[in-house]
């Protein structure tokens, strides 16, 4: 079987500006046609990483490589990458078809093939004759469209899109995802999507990448990164979650995590050699609300609600509980009764459902893809 | 109800209240509105159209073009328009040339450096065109350091005072800011992220600023271009003082004319001064708009791209070529070029106002304060002075009202309103300033008000007044209606909303604008000359009068003294300005 090279491999890549470690010896691979969301609060490095992948600012250790070829020291103009930024910084001089037709030109085409790609772009987007617009008579949407054809009509193996729907509103923003989407399954371009908004990041990404101070904590998909957290922040960014420290205890073929003053049993698993003090993930929706605590196999804990949050088709109650505060969402029906502030209930969980997280100290270096071509999966973590 | 009642007695607002009739709120704004456009078309009607008028009716004889025909036809008088013209074609380019990649390099630089360059460039308006004329004549005069550095070099050379080279190295410095700072300002619009999108796009160096960097500050080269060639078109002082009567030019023949009362001949003069720059700033708009208009582009199909000119596409091409190190020193060379021609002068000018001897030179002979001295004991600079002061604060105030009420109207009027009031505010910078003082001279003499105080400041307010518009309708423009609509519903009275959310925002602009009409005022030199008549005396008329007699150094004394008043003030307004986030 031969293997494929990654359509984007970054390996060791370090970038600095001055003091500041923007992106700290990150290690990605990205395989052909995937769709990966890269995620992470302001500040995290995410621009720079894309940067670096177009070309912009050249990294100060480790490789870039498109397509098995060491691009590290290539300039942008020869690396055939698609690039479209939140401002979609369309040349204002220009009309819609001169922009879009920039690149074409750029590589020499003929001006009727330059013609018709430009066309057939405007049409994938569906702005069929807007040809000869100004770009100041466009509206916000139509300009990231734009922005779009632009940045696909050289036909790049790589698109990087670096929050392009920031600026847009919400139905807007969800309009132009389901069209991304599309647009990626049918063009087979691999897509490299930065974004701040976790919803957006696990909604359209084939694979996320969760980064934070310039490293990848995770890499996964959208399934993984959420039911699986690798690191306490990773658990916490992607959705709330309760995240509490207890002590391992061997028990009977299993190992018990226990935390708090009544012993309450966090996590039960088998047992991998851990470390004697942990951090256990609980996602709100996976409490439950245990009235009369009669289940059976649930871990327990006495909640004081301090405040309630009515979402529609579920309810998010905020309480204190003996491990501290505590984060329940939990399915709403009509009619059911709802925990009023201040009083007392009692909720559940599965130990065998929760988590283990490492703390943020803790990041892995993200080894992905390696001798493996045909999956974008990654491992759960290895604890 | 108790409780309404409470409430709305804490928070001060009436329990009831009574409505303006819109009949009122009518009248009150027509009558707002009626006022203001009376005072704007009185003042721009008098200063402005009826000069204008007045220049073209004196020109006229019988027949109607005799005096065109009579001055076009003397060779001297065709071959000065010749001599004027192509000086300031001259000056544009090498201004164009240097301060292109001076302003490029200055958007490349770190915030600190940039502030520092454009003060560097800046620094001269600290003193006033004619000291810094006068100390370019020491610089380029007998056995100044110009001349001693062409001997170095093998070149012998008397002076370069009476040559044409003279004439344009000091028009370069004293329009090189004006371009420089226009230049920057359409340079800092771009996103340098746009060359990021071109170079991805495949774009090499070179293409990416043909296609995407150069296109966009079209606009600002053209505004550059047409400022400093109206300038240098209409410029007297330094042709007068630099070039001498062997460079003789249309404003200085204007002058001669109108010192012997030959109306018709100084009209026609400057009527045909004005054509010749409307002539060629049309040819040059007509360029700049065939290279970037848009109907062509659709016209000829989407993938047409007209300002693909393949001269300039080659030139990209080879500019890719060209190392970036060598492209960085460069642009880096052109600025410093820029701010030694643009600071040299000020350098000097203490070393001539501190020489002993009675003439001006450079190098200078000894240290002596001895015409510090002069100066000082010497009333008439000190009157001259106070009464430039005067008028400056005097003119500054009209510039600023009728800006103000000029920018008003075209902020929230029409479009046929705003086109004329723009047209008109902006028409000083687009008619050389020898046609104006012509006409003005004309309109007082009729009316009677040579050497009148408010009638000069008026006149002075005109000139500034391109300057205060700008700043005041930035201003206006920029402040968000909506914030008084807030401090409305916060209970702010009409007059508390403009008090203390509209004007402290809009403060800052009046102020620049205001700072900058006395600088016009306290600067001017062709206008005054003419409306002052005899025993009106202002600083540039007493400084011109002394390069007229003595050329002694007493005038790099007063500059010196004009620079050292001005950075005090500068670093008391610095130091009293009230801290942010404090009380004034």
């Amino acid at each position: 079987m031969t293997v494929a090279p990654p359509a984007v491999r970054l390996r060791a890549v370090h970038k600095r500006y001055g003091q500041v470690s923007a992106v700290r010896n990150v290690s990605l691979d990205v395989a052909k046609g995937e769709f990966l969301t890269l995620v992470g609060p302001s500040g995290a490095g995410k621009s720079t990483l894309l940067s670096l992948i177009a070309g912009f600012v050249e990294a100060d250790a480790g490789e870039v490589s498109m397509g098995g070829q060491d691009l590290s020291h290539v300039p942008p103009q020869k690396r055939n990458v698609g690039v479209v930024f939140q401002d979609h910084l369309l040349f204002p001089h220009m009309t819609v078809a001169q922009n879009v037709g920039f690149p074409l030109e750029m590589r020499r085409i003929n001006r009727k093939c330059v013609r018709t790609c430009v066309a057939d772009a405007l049409g994938m987007v569906e702005l069929g004759g807007f040809d000869a617009r100004q770009v100041t008579e466009l509206s916000g949407g139509e300009r990231q469209r734009v922005a779009l054809a632009r940045a696909l009509v050289s036909a790049p193996p790589v698109l990087l899109l670096d929050e392009p729907l920031g600026a847009l509103d919400r139905q807007l923003r969800e309009a132009m995802q389901d069209e991304l989407r599309e647009l990626h399954a049918r063009l087979g371009t691999t897509f490299i999507y930065v974004t701040h908004d976790q919803e957006e990041a696990l909604s359209l990404g084939s694979t996320v990448a969760v980064m934070r101070d310039g490293v990848l904590p995770q890499v996964g998909t959208p399934r993984e990164v959420y039911d699986t957290p690798a690191t306490a922040f990773v658990a916490q960014f992607l959705g709330a979650c309760n995240v509490w420290a207890g002590t391992t205890h061997a028990a009977s073929a299993c190992v018990q995590i226990l935390a708090g003053p009544d012993e309450t049993i966090l996590y039960r698993g088998p047992d991998t050699g851990l470390a004697p003090e942990v951090l256990v993930a609980v996602r709100p929706e996976w409490l439950r609300l245990d009235p009369d605590g009669s289940e059976w196999g649930l871990s327990r804990l006495d909640v004081c609600v301090s405040r309630t949050q009515f979402r529609g088709s579920e309810l998010l109650i905020e309480g204190a509980s003996p491990l501290g505060q505590i984060l329940v969402r939990v399915p709403r029906s009509r009619g059911a009764q709802q925990p009023a502030p201040g009083q007392l209930v009692v909720v559940g969980w599965h130990p065998e459902d929760a988590v283990l997280v490492h703390p943020d100290s803790y990041c892995p270096r993200v080894d992905r893809h390696d001798d493996r071509s045909d999956t974008t999966r990654s491992k759960a973590p290895q604890l | 109800m108790a409780r309404t009642a409470v409430a709305s007695g804490l928070s001060g607002f009436p329990s009831t209240v009574k409505p303006l009739t819109s009949a009122h709120v009518w009248l009150l704004r027509w009558s707002v509105r009626i006022a203001g456009s009376v005072i704007l078309l009185a003042f721009f009607g008098v200063i402005l159209v009826w000069p204008m008028v007045v220049v073209l009716t004196r020109s006229l004889g019988s027949p109607v073009w005799s005096s065109y025909a009579a001055q076009l036809a003397t060779p001297a008088t065709t071959a000065i328009l010749m001599r004027t013209l192509a000086t300031a074609v001259a000056v544009t380019a090498i201004t164009l040339l240097i301060g292109y990649p001076a302003a490029y390099a200055i958007t490349r630089m770190s915030r600190r450096r940039r502030i520092t360059a454009i003060a560097l460039l800046l620094l001269p308006y600290l003193t006033s065109l004619l000291v810094r004329t006068y100390v370019w004549m020491a610089i380029l005069g007998h056995d100044g350091p110009v001349v001693w550095l062409l001997r170095q070099m093998g070149v012998e050379r008397e002076s370069l005072i009476g040559t044409w080279i003279g004439v344009l190295i000091v028009l370069v410095h004293v329009y090189l800011p004006l371009m420089v700072l226009v230049l920057y300002v359409s340079m800092r619009a771009i996103d340098v992220r746009q060359m990021d999108v071109a170079a991805s796009s495949g774009a090499s160096r070179g293409e990416a600023f043909v296609r995407v960097f150069l296109p966009q500050t079209t606009l600002g080269t053209a505004a550059g271009c047409a400022l400093v060639f109206l300038g240098a078109a209409g410029a007297f002082v330094t042709p007068a003082l630099i070039g001498g009567p062997s460079q003789f030019t249309i404003v200085m023949l204007i002058f001669d004319q109108l010192g012997v009362f030959e109306w018709r001949a100084a009209a026609t003069l400057a009527i045909v001064l004005f054509a010749g720059t409307a002539l060629i700033l049309a040819i040059g708009g007509w360029c700049v708009g065939f290279w970037r208009s848009p109907k062509r582009k659709s016209k000829r199909g989407p993938a047409r791209q007209s300002n693909s000119i393949a001269p300039i596409r080659t030139l990209g091409r080879v500019a890719s070529w060209v190392p970036r190190g060598v492209l960085f020193l460069v642009t880096r060379a052109a600025l410093a070029v820029a701010i030694a021609l643009v600071d040299v002068p000020l350098l000097l000018l203490l070393a001539v106002s501190l020489q002993p001897l009675p003439i001006l030179a450079l190098p200078t002979h000894g240290l002596s304060l001895h015409w510090y001295a002069r100066v000082i004991s010497n009333s008439e600079w000190l009157a001259a002075g106070t009464r430039s002061i005067e008028l400056g604060f005097v003119s500054a105030a009209i510039a600023l009202s009728i800006g103000y009420i000029a920018a008003w109207r075209a902020h929230v009027g029409g479009s046929l309103e705003r086109w004329i009031v723009t047209s008109a505010a902006f028409a000083p910078l687009a008619i050389p300033v020898i046609v104006f003082a012509t006409g003005l001279y004309a309109v007082y003499v009729s009316l009677g008000l040579i050497g009148q105080f408010v009638a000069i400041a008026a006149a002075h307010a005109l000139l500034g007044l391109p300057f205060v518009f700008v700043y005041v309708a930035v201003g206006l423009a920029s402040y968000d209606e909506r914030l008084s609509l807030v401090a409305a519903s916060l209970g702010a009275t009409a007059f508390q909303s403009f008090w203390r959310v509209r004007w402290p925002l809009l403060r800052p602009a009046f102020a620049i604008a205001f700072g900058v009409a006395l600088l016009v005022s306290f600067e001017e030199f062709v206008v005054t000359n003419f409306l002052a008549g005899t025993g009106f005396q202002t600083l540039p008329l007493r400084m011109w009068a002394g390069t007229q007699q003595d050329l002694s150094p007493e005038l790099a004394v007063v500059g010196s003294m004009i620079v050292a008043g001005l950075v005090v003030l500068s670093a008391l307004a610095a130091i009293l300005r009230p801290r942010r986030g404090q009380p004034a």
